[in-house]
């Protein structure tokens, strides 16, 4: 009696050692272990905007402009890269939430110029829709360059849902959310 | 001549003929050597006979130990040495062989579009199902809400003309706190 209960436990071991590691089985789908729920993500998801600028400090014009938009979600980084002749910058802006309902912005920046380079890490803490001025090279306002062209990035961080009109988020919603429910019994009710 | 040892324990233990036994009851009379080995023998019958013998099992434990080697030897020499599998062992083995070629073929996790998981699959009910985003997945989960075009990671290159310089360590402050600054 005790061998057959033990070789049925081992039969039942092996066979959860076999399928044990692959994907989706055994309730592996929990949120924090193996996936995110869609609804959830979406609740997080933040719009990031970079509105990049090159201006000539001596009289205040753009001489170049784009906007980078990217969503998100806090703790996942956002790129943008800009780049002229051998000049390379390169900024990876991550958003914190704070215990203030806000969220702290850090910007870890990386700069080549030629042959030289150099690191910097920044951050300050924001509010949803407040704006940031990121200068990633510095500010040229102590008049001791010619023709002074500086680069500045305004940051702004919306919750995403909130930049959707309200049809497009009862579409998305509805999609992807956990709570949609569809009859797949292929009875007619 | 003396006869040798093996011969003398058959004659002790009274295994012989009666023809060679006369013959060696007569040399051992004359003989002080094979005497003395009789009383050796003796002795160790007498030893091996005691109950009070320390460390020796006695006759109904030897009887248990034989029978149980006798068993032993049974289950060694029955038919030729051959491995067993259980039969829940190989029916597990199967089922898991079955599990993997089945999982193989779902696009678990591979990418593209979110999984759908279906979680409550109850006969005679609807089914209920979520979108589940796997880390793999979660570009291109954002990927999806941000449409084409939109929300790559390309280098964004000015133009040439633009003499961009580094002025000093990088910056990061709030517009408010820039008014009245030059």
């Amino acid at each position: 009696m005790t061998g057959s209960l033990s070789r049925l436990s081992a039969s039942v071991l092996v066979l959860m050692l076999l399928i044990a590691p692959m994907p989706g089985f055994l309730g592996a789908q929990e949120d924090d272990s193996d996936g995110y729920s869609a609804g959830q993500l979406l609740e997080e998801a933040l719009l990031f905007s970079a509105d990049v600028s090159v201006t000539d400090t001596a009289d205040e014009t753009e001489l170049w402009n784009t906007l980078v938009e990217k969503i998100t979600i806090p703790g996942r980084p956002v790129n943008v890269s800009l780049e002229s002749g051998d000049a390379r910058l390169t900024v990876e802006f991550t958003l914190y939430p704070t215990k203030d309902d806000e969220l702290l912005l850090v910007a870890q920046s990386e700069t080549w110029f030629g042959d030289e380079y150099s690191s910097a890490l920044t951050s300050l803490a924001m509010a949803y829709r407040d704006e940031v001025y990121y200068y990633p090279l510095g500010r040229a306002a102590d008049g001791s360059v010619e023709n002074p062209v500086e680069v500045r990035m305004t940051i702004k961080t919306l919750p995403y849902l909130e930049t959707l009109d309200d049809a497009s988020r009862a579409a998305l919603e509805a999609a992807i959310d956990s709570s949609a429910r569809f009859d797949l019994s292929g009875e007619d009710r | 001549m003396c006869p040798d040892a093996r011969t003398l324990s058959a004659y002790f233990d009274g295994e012989i003929t009666e023809n060679r036994r006369e013959e060696m009851d007569r040399h051992i009379a004359e003989c002080p050597a094979c005497r003395a080995t009789l009383r050796e023998f003796e002795a160790q019958r007498r030893y091996l006979r005691s109950a009070a013998a320390p460390g020796l099992p006695g006759d109904a434990d030897l009887d248990h130990f034989w029978s149980y080697v006798g068993r032993s030897r049974l289950h060694r020499v029955r038919g030729p040495r051959r491995i067993s599998v259980p039969l829940p062992l190989a029916a597990a083995a199967v089922l898991a062989l079955v599990v993997v070629s089945v999982l193989n073929f779902l696009p678990l996790g591979r990418g593209g579009m979110p999984d759908v998981v279906v979680v409550d699959s109850r006969p005679q009910a609807p089914t209920v199902v979520s979108f589940t985003v796997t880390p793999a997945d979660l570009d291109d989960f954002f990927a999806m809400l941000e449409g084409e075009g939109a929300g790559d990671d390309a280098i964004h290159t000015l133009p040439e003309e633009l003499p961009v310089a580094r002025f000093g360590e990088p910056l990061m402050v709030r517009p408010a706190s820039l008014e009245g600054a030059p």
